[in-house]
């Protein structure tokens, strides 16, 4: 019988800010508590695949392996995707699992942006996540170029300030679930239009959190962890990117451009392998780096129509107990994102949904669930569709 | 206009002819000899059909917003005391869309689809930038 990949052990290191460890001790806490998971050990693991932190060695990748005591590997590699790397690493790792050519990968990332960096925009801008020569001298941030994107879909659907406010109130309800959470009080659309502007049209509560930590996942062949029946299956996964000049994307191609992103093409891809439609997912993790970017996705994967993503969660349909719960750990926008990491903890909230394992915040329905991860102002991204154990 | 205090762009072989004609306050950008289309930002090769043959041609400088952004706050970049600053998308009339700065504005002018002409900032003896006013009729 064909070998099936599935997540065999999730983990997360310390969320927020973490002083008193380095990127590297991020790493290393929550690569072990993955393995450990897993009921494996770290000589089991014969694949990695991270996402290098910025300002380290070409052989970060290598560096981690080092430490973690992880001597042959059949598979050693870095995304360079950005936010959207832990998801593309899932589908690589699957690959390899189902190929024979690892048994165990481990897929880990940690940063340091709340503690570690002059700041997380800046940092992110200043080292080229974006374009150095032509969008950089024009003053550009991060939250700049989702600032262009919001405006631009604001005046293509009419929408408000107030449909992006949103997404941050119904993500606080479910982070108020969440114990280790860092923003858990609940919050008003009217709070989140008073809160500063940080680029038009985003306020400070349309903006992702700048925190510390890591997550790590492996990924096995199935019946290869210690209890099978919290291994999680992958029921679908695509990649999807398209430029990240914002002037390129503009211009756009075929149905694509700035507002209406490649996501629906990464989402065509695992709709058709889990053999699900929107209307079958029990719940999803979003990447919400701002509230753009959960809006534009919401849309393009078909959740709803185009230029009503705020009516839609105004309605409820993604808070706790609606009939989609959404960013159950609280996202990037109230529980924790440390960088290009961030998207990990997407999956290992899933991971925990689909085991039952979520505590307070449990949701009810928990076949399936979606988990998108998207980088360089929505142009790349990754969706995953998993699923509880059939074991 | 006001100052920003800017980031500079690299002059690499594929762009020199860019920033030379910027320098001269009359920009040109490539236009590809096979196709017709003019392409941003400057590259070896035509960005829409491959081809390697191409004339580097005057922009006429008219452009409509595509999108804009007032950046308020930029904590740790070069720029963070000179916010607020207008961030543009202009697509030209020569069909490219390119990230700029608007200046001398009044906030009706900061509109999607509203006219805008380029102007020059000249940054340093190496470096002048190509930035938008408003065309107001
Ligand atoms: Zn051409």
């Amino acid at each position: 019988m064909a070998t099936r990949a599935v997540i065999a052990g999730i983990g997360e290191s310390r969320l927020g800010k973490v002083p008193e460890l380095t990127a590297l001790g991020i790493i290393v806490d929550a690569a072990l508590a993955a393995i450990h998971d897993a009921g494996l050990t770290v000589q089991d693991i014969d694949g990695l695949i991270l996402h290098p932190a910025f300002h380290v060695s070409p052989r970060y990748h290598i560096i981690v392996a080092e430490t973690l005591g992880i001597y042959v590997k059949t598979m050693a590699d870095t995304t360079m995707m950005g936010g959207a790397s832990y998801g593309v690493a899932i589908e690589r790792a699957k690959q390899a699992v189902e190929s024979g050519l690892c048994r165990n990968v481990l897929i880990v990332g940690g940063e340091k942006l709340a503690t570690g960096h002059q700041s997380g925009s800046a940092m992110m801008a200043s080292v080229g996540a974006h374009n150095l020569d032509y969008e950089y001298p024009f003053a550009a941030t991060i939250p700049a170029y989702y600032g262009l994107l919001a405006q631009r879909y604001l005046h293509d659907y009419g929408a408000e300030e107030s449909d992006l406010a949103q997404v941050a109130v119904a993500t606080r309800k479910h982070a108020a679930l969440n114990p280790n959470a860092t923003m858990r009080t609940p919050i008003t659309v009217d709070d989140v239009l008073n809160s500063p502007i940080i680029s038009s049209p985003l306020h400070r509560l349309d903006c992702s959190l700048v925190s510390d930590g890591g997550a790590a996942y492996v990924i096995s062949a199935a019946g290869t962890s210690k209890d099978p029946s919290r291994e999680i299956e992958i029921l679908g996964i695509g990649q999807a990117q398209s430029y990240y000049h914002m002037g390129q994307l503009a211009e756009g191609h075929g149905d694509h451009d700035l507002v209406r992103t490649v996501v629906d093409v990464a989402g065509e891809r695992a709709f058709a392998q889990a053999g699900l439609t929107p209307a079958e997912i029990d719940m999803a993790n979003i990447y919400d780096s701002f509230t753009i970017t959960v809006i534009v996705q919401l849309e393009d994967l078909g959740f709803c129509e185009r230029g009503t993503a705020g009516q839609f969660i105004a309605e409820g349909n993604v808070d706790p107990g609606g009939k989609l719960p959404m960013n159950t750990h609280g996202g990037l926008l109230s529980n924790a994102h440390p960088g290009a990491c961030g998207g990990m903890l997407g999956f290992t909230e899933a991971v925990r949904q689909l085991r039952g394992e979520a505590g307070d915040r449990q949701v009810t329905k928990r076949d399936n669930a979606l988990v998108s991860s998207a980088s360089a102002v929505a142009s790349n991204f990754s969706v995953s569709i998993l699923g509880a154990s059939i074991q | 206009m006001k100052h920003i205090t800017r980031p500079l762009p690299t002059i690499t072989a594929d762009n020199e002819e860019f920033w030379k004609s910027t320098k001269e306050h009359a920009a040109k950008l490539q236009r590809c000899n096979v196709c017709g289309r003019f392409w941003y930002y400057p590259g070896p090769v035509c960005h829409h059909c491959g081809a390697r043959d191409y004339t580097w041609t005057a922009l006429s400088g008219k452009g409509t917003i595509y999108s804009y952004s007032v950046l308020e706050r930029a904590k740790g970049n070069p720029y963070e005391n000179d916010v607020p600053i207008a961030i543009v998308l202009v697509r030209l009339e020569e069909g490219p869309v390119i990230m700029s700065n608007l200046f001398d504005y009044e906030a009706a002018d900061l509109a999607i689809d509203s006219p805008v002409r380029m102007t020059y900032e000249d940054v340093d003896d190496r470096v002048t930038l190509p930035v938008f006013l408003p065309a107001r009729a």
